[in-house]
């Protein structure tokens, strides 16, 4: 025996001598493995394991926990120890995991090969090591640096988890850029609007729906798309048996159909509707005396078509109610209204007679329907004024504020800031925020908002300056923005592109370099906060699985990584920078990519795990448990703090007459040297003088005319989008039909059976949506869920090039159609938001 | 006889891992690789060489190639993962993908790097490993196991995805380099099978 072994292994060396080192075989070692390595093997066999994350599929950000079995996600349920989401966890949830272990994610770094960029020019990617890959992209920031460009560096950002601001903020502040650009506008800023310039809240609100009775929405669809999904979706049965719902929306949507009404309004027309229900409440006398005040006789001279004088009504927690009155809402009767929202008379005074009535216990939610619009922003002001009238503001059942949470903000990168750095971030961001047309006046400060779709604008013009090399991350603007050509036309133009994403996209495929990067849910580290419930939670991202990819996480490692090739090559302030982001349990400072990723979250997030630092909330002993648990609460909501302590606005109050808005759009005309009215009808308002700064109704501004382009374009999100990002998973097809109206396997336009009748439309007919702006493809379904001179389509489908099951055929046709090739690049420009819905009209055509 | 066997399985070790190699992204040593291959598929399936030329090949045509086919960045046109052939969900890291890992794990191995377990060239090195451990086994029991675990791991992975998967490379290919692969694989395998089974 011992023979043979001999034989054996001598005669297998004497084989593999002199060509063996040709495949790594070398002649002492006859093995010679790649793919593996002998260590200590993993003991299996003992179940699984239940670990905390954050779900990102929607901007609800739910705490959830992943079952893990060897390393292997499994499934996923809401994380029980949520105050928020209460352990629930929506199918957006369930679809993360064919995202994960989607064949097509990225898996290496790769270059293009192709040098020329367009929608027809395959990029030719090859794969890259990471070492080329952070070399070539260090040498192009090195170069701006070195001819003192640093302005013409660009960071994109899409979705985000709150480490966002080591890769968006300081590292671009670092190198010396002013052009951090945001994706805020394309998503839902105009619904801040409201809030801010009546209660002083640039945010989103949470809605006490156990302890409402009255809940009018206004296109938003709480049981299927954004905020907070799967809270609402677990309370909304309990809502339903003490509250009445009515929703206001042009299409059925998913809430709409469990309503007690359904009010398919004209799109665009949502100012005019709460107008008239505020006319309503006035006039019955159902308003708030506690919060809004009373005449000082007692008696309700609000009387339909009557002026008032201001001196007759003492007004309590609220500003310019009377002006509201005389300037607008005097004679918004219901009768006015049904006629330019197209509903019914009795319906209009039913739901604000029923609204009213609810008293502080009725809510008004704001969704992004009414207000992604051209003059949305007044729509946001008029639908949340609503919330004052009947004082349900910060209210027991009414809309409530984020409570507070206590975590810290990374370093601050000033004293790491070069002259070079200093003077390049002082030159103007590049999507014209601040121009006389795009005032952008997040929380009153003009300019101070983003316009993400306009930048691209700003690369094809080179206004203000050209653009030489960019970065994006989690972002696909080529596909989510409207008028989605003129960013081919914008990413063509730019030199030098990185992507940094999971899922090579239609942005990719004008970029030069792909990073990839790791799953948010299931292979990064971050933080997230939301509220809900009456609470606010910290939900932790966590790497839960094993990963088999080469992939790193965007927001820690890949800065890092950048900030040591930089460091290499003489530039080391940012990386000394982020060696300041101490581990606050063992004091070291990072010195390699994954400690950086995770200090910096400890970092962050310190004040809710280190008891030491305690300040409220849940309370946990050590990071470790915190880490476990995956979630930190707050304390519960403090009902009419506001009320006694004021409202952020000018005056303190809740403003119907808004002072905020008035010192706002005065800042920014003054900025131009003109007037307020000037600015207004630059910015496509109708509105001039005293009006501008109430709630008040804008006819909408909807592009094509009624003869050629019969129906308005209703865009809505689909419930399996997470944010556009699963249109390459099966279950996204298989299960389409949870969008009321939709089916399986298919992307679905819906028209009325009358307009159908009248333009012989039939059920499955293969249609072109066409607009000024540009035609999709899809298919046609007669639905009683949309309002007759409408069609309603899900965002979502259309992509072009996302991977095997996005598209028809790879880079050529796309599946479905993509609602923004019809959408005009339009805006709400006092908000800077783009304009999604009630903004385009289309014609159909039999294909 | 044991000289045969040692003879065959050497050259057998070989074949399993350059075609490991070769569905690895392309290094500059393919045109040398294939070379070696050839001397070794020649002694031991001689049918299988007309698989193989000598070109030279440039490694930029070889890389567009194998990106489109195997790593995309848009779509994989011919995946080269077990479960996208033995599950029905288009997923990787299946059941499948776990079952493969499993065995690994239980032959004292671990998958090194950014490596998808039941990508194929992960799973030809394992046979390769498990036919060196056949060399090296000390008696007849031990080479016995470890060919039957060649035999298992065959039956229950490789072969049963590996003609769908050639079949799409040879349909997706572009370049000769991997046409050729396709055929050869696909050939060799199903020789391996047969010899195993006599």
């Amino acid at each position: 025996m011992e023979n043979k072994t001999e034989l054996s292994r001598r005669n297998f060396i004497k084989n593999t001598a002199g060509i063996g080192a040709v495949v790594g075989l070398s002649a002492g070692l006859p093995l010679s493995l790649k793919a593996f390595s002998q260590k200590k093997t993993k003991i299996t066999g003992n179940g699984g394991e239940w670990k905390s994350t954050t779900c990102q599929g929607c901007t609800s950000w739910c705490s959830v926990q992943v079952y893990v079995e060897d390393g292997r996600a499994i499934k996923v349920r809401g994380n029980p120890n949520s105050k928020v989401n209460l352990g629930k966890a929506c199918v957006r949830s369930h679809l993360a995991l064919q995202q994960v272990y989607d064949p097509d994610r990225v898996k290496v770094p790769m270059k293009r090969t192709n040098p020329k960029k367009g929608r027809n020019e395959d990029p030719g990617f090859i794969p890259i090591t990471w070492e080329e890959a952070l070399d070539t992209i260090a040498d192009k920031i090195m170069e701006l640096r070195k001819n003192h460009e640093t302005y013409k560096y660009v960071l994109m950002r899409g979705r985000y988890s709150y480490m966002r601001d080591i890769l968006y903020d300081r590292m671009t502040k670092i190198i010396g850029s002013p052009n951090n650009i945001s994706h805020s506008a394309i998503c839902a800023e105009a619904e801040k609007f409201g809030p801010f310039f009546t209660e002083g809240l640039w945010d989103y609100r949470q809605y006490d729906v156990k302890n409402a009775n009255y809940i009018l929405i206004w296109g938003a669809d709480p049981i299927a798309t954004n905020r907070q999904v799967s809270y609402y979706s677990k309370m909304w049965g309990d809502v339903m048996s003490h509250a009445k719902v009515a929703v206001v929306d042009p299409r059925l949507s998913a809430t709409a159909a469990k309503a007690d009404e359904w009010l398919p309004l004209k799109p665009g027309t949502d100012g005019a509707l709460a107008v008239a229900i505020a006319h309503v409440i006035l006039t019955e006398g159902l308003w708030n005396r506690e919060f809004v005040g009373d005449f000082i006789d007692g008696q309700n001279h609000f009387i339909t078509g009557h002026d008032i004088d201001e001196t007759t009504f003492e007004e309590k927690i609220t500003h310019g109610i009377v002006k509201w009155w005389n300037l607008e809402l005097k004679n918004k009767t219901p009768e006015w209204a049904a006629k330019k929202v197209g509903l019914d008379v009795d319906q209009i005074r039913r739901v604000a007679i029923g609204f009213g009535k609810a008293g502080s216990q009725s809510l008004s939610w704001v969704g992004g329907g009414p207000v992604m619009q051209v003059r949305g922003c007044y729509n946001s002001m008029a639908c949340n004024a609503l919330n004052g009238l009947v004082g349900s503001v910060d209210n027991v059942g009414g809309t409530l504020k984020p409570n507070k949470e206590y975590t810290k903000k990374f370093p601050a990168p000033d004293d790491f800031m070069d002259e070079i750095a200093k003077k390049g971030k002082k030159h103007k961001k590049m999507d014209g925020r601040g121009t006389k047309e795009f005032p952008a006046l997040k929380k009153g400060k003009p300019g101070s908002g983003v316009v993400t779709n306009h930048l691209a604008d700003g690369i094809i013009n080179e206004k203000p300056n050209e653009v030489k090399v960019a970065i994006g991350y989690m972002n696909n603007f080529t596909f989510s923005c409207p008028e989605s050509s003129r960013w081919h036309k914008a990413l063509s133009k730019i030199p030098f592109t990185v992507h940094i994403t999971t899922h090579a996209a239609e942005f990719t495929w004008f970029s030069d370099i792909i990073l990839p990067a790791a799953h948010h849910m299931f292979e990064k580290y971050g933080y997230t906060k939301n509220h809900a419930n009456g609470y606010r939670h910290v939900t932790l991202l966590q790497p839960v699985v094993d990963s088999y990819l080469d992939v790193k996480q965007d927001e820690t490692e890949i800065p890092w990584l950048i900030a040591e090739k930089l460091a290499r090559r003489g530039f080391t302030n940012l990386l000394d920078h982020y060696k300041t982001y101490i581990d606050p349990e063992s004091g070291k400072s990072p010195k390699n990519s994954e400690e950086f990723a995770i200090y910096a979250l400890k970092y962050a997030t310190q004040p809710l795990w280190d008891s030491s630092e305690y300040k409220g909330g849940d309370h946990f002993k050590n990071w470790a448990e915190f880490s476990k648990v995956g979630v930190w609460n707050s304390a519960p909501y403090k009902f009419k703090k506001r009320w006694k302590d004021g409202f952020k606005t000018e005056t303190k109050k809740f403003e119907f007459y808004s002072e905020t808005l008035k010192k706002a759009l005065t800042k920014h005309a003054e900025k131009h040297k003109t007037t307020i009215d000037d600015i207004l009808k630059t910015c496509k308002y109708e509105v001039h003088g005293e009006r501008a700064f109430i709630p008040h109704f804008e006819e909408p501004y909807i592009i094509g005319d009624e003869k050629n382009y019969p129906f308005i374009f209703v865009d809505y999100k689909s419930r399996l989008n997470r944010e556009g990002r699963s249109a390459n998973t099966a279950w996204y097809y298989e299960i389409k039909d949870v969008d009321p109206g939709d089916e399986r396997h298919k992307d679905i336009a819906k028209f009325n059976p009358v307009d159908a009748k009248r333009f012989n439309i039939q059920n499955g007919d293969r249609i072109k949506l066409i607009s000024k702006t540009g035609e999709l493809e899809c298919t046609a379904k007669l639905w009683e869920g949309v309002r007759p001179g409408t069609v309603a389509k899900t965002y979502g489908q259309g992509h072009w090039a996302y991977g095997q099951l996005a598209s028809e055929k790879f880079g050529v046709k796309a599946r479905g159609g993509n609602n923004n090739d019809i959408i005009p690049a339009e805006y709400d420009r006092l908000s800077g938001s783009t304009a999604y819905y009630g903004v385009v009209r289309v014609k159909v055509v039999i294909i | 006889m044991i000289q045969d066997i040692l003879k065959t399985n050497t050259n057998r070790a070989y074949v399993y891992k350059i075609l490991s190699e070769f569905y690895n992204s392309p290094q500059e040593n393919v045109t040398e690789l294939g070379t070696v291959l050839k001397t070794k598929a020649e002694s031991l399936y001689p049918q299988l060489i007309i698989h193989i030329n000598g070109h030279n090949f440039e490694r930029n045509s070889l890389l567009l190639d194998f990106s489109r086919l195997f790593l995309g960045p848009f779509k994989l046109l011919s995946p080269p993962y077990g479960s996208l052939y033995l599950e029905k969900n288009s997923q990787i890291m299946g059941e499948s993908t776990m079952d493969a890992l499993k065995i690994y794990w239980k032959n004292g191995l671990q998958i090194e790097g950014n490596r998808i377990p039941d990508h194929i060239s992960v799973e030809l090195e394992f046979i390769y490993f498990l036919i060196i451990k056949e060399i090296e086994s000390d008696d007849d029991e031990d080479m016995n196991t470890f060919r039957d675990k060649q035999k298992i791991f065959l039956k229950q992975h490789l072969a049963r995805w590996v003609f769908s998967f050639t079949k799409s490379l040879s349909e997706n290919a572009k370049t000769e380099f991997y046409k050729n692969l396709a055929h050869f694989t696909r050939d060799f395998i199903k020789a391996e099978i047969t010899w195993m089974n006599e």
